[in-house]
């Protein structure tokens, strides 16, 4: 059996937790960043800047941000590869292809997060 | 016994595998399953512009008001409406398959009707959105 197949009961793991973030919480946060801030909901650009890298500007509150965002990316590439399978892309690349995007979502994603 | 080793070669003669009927946009269970797979890449998406988001919030204020004044733009808004509409439909799908997954029984506690489990659910999802949203508004200092 490959690693990736080894490994599979980590990448549900991953994929129930994500599932978790993108239903609870991804919704009003991206509500939260996508609408209210660009159209002024919460007060100024200035303002929303100032409270935004207030809260952000610990340690804990950057890694809960950090793995957040990172779950949402091994959520979608669990998803997404099997209904690669279900559509017929049965090959050995289709779990490469997107457990590795997921792993560059993560950096991306840790690596923003650690320059607040 | 795997699902993923092949099956050793039979004397019985099968047909190739073929689509199932309707699959995958005629049938409308097909087409509503098709409908949630889909959503992985609309999350994707959705993750990608919180972090631009970030990024620029990480950048200085100059780079933060020209990301919020590009997102303020018709075409930008549509987009991302299309995207929070999409997070929202995942999101109550989810909830509501998570029904009809079996509860598990926590030593003598009896697991709770799934009437209960459907309300805790949503009762979840609308109290954690409204904190988030309180404590990203600034109302709470």
């Amino acid at each position: 059996m490959s690693v990736i197949g080894r490994a599979e009961p980590v990448f549900w793991m991953l994929f129930g937790a994500g599932a978790m973030v993108c239903a609870m919480l991804l919704p009003a946060f991206f509500l939260v960043v996508a609408f209210g801030f660009p159209l002024g909901w919460f007060g100024t650009p200035e303002a929303s800047f100032e409270r935004m890298r207030f809260m952000l500007a610990n340690p804990p509150a950057k890694a809960a941000l950090g793995v957040m965002i990172s779950l949402i990316f091994w959520h979608s590439a669990h998803h997404l590869r099997h209904f690669a399978y279900d559509l017929g892309y049965h090959n050995g690349a289709i779990a490469p292809l997107f457990y590795g995007l997921a792993l560059l979502g993560t950096a991306a994603a840790f690596g923003v997060v650690s320059g607040l | 016994v795997s699902a993923r080793t092949p099956a050793a070669a039979s004397p019985t003669r099968t047909l190739p595998a073929r689509w199932p009927d309707g699959f995958p946009l005629q049938n409308r269970r097909y087409f509503w399953y098709f409908l949630f797979a889909g959503t992985g890449m609309v999350l994707t998406l959705a993750a990608i512009v919180v972090l631009c988001v970030l990024r620029a919030l990480a950048s200085g204020f100059g780079a933060w008001a020209g990301l919020l004044e590009t997102l303020a733009s018709p075409p930008v808004l549509l987009l991302n409406g299309l995207l929070w509409i999409g997070v929202l439909y995942f999101a109550v799908r989810f909830l509501w398959v998570g029904v009809k997954i079996p509860s598990v029984k926590l030593g003598p506690i009896p697991a709770p009707p799934a009437s209960v489990i459907l309300v805790g659910h949503f009762a979840g999802l609308i109290t954690l959105s409204l904190v988030l949203i309180v404590l990203f508004s600034g109302v709470v200092r």
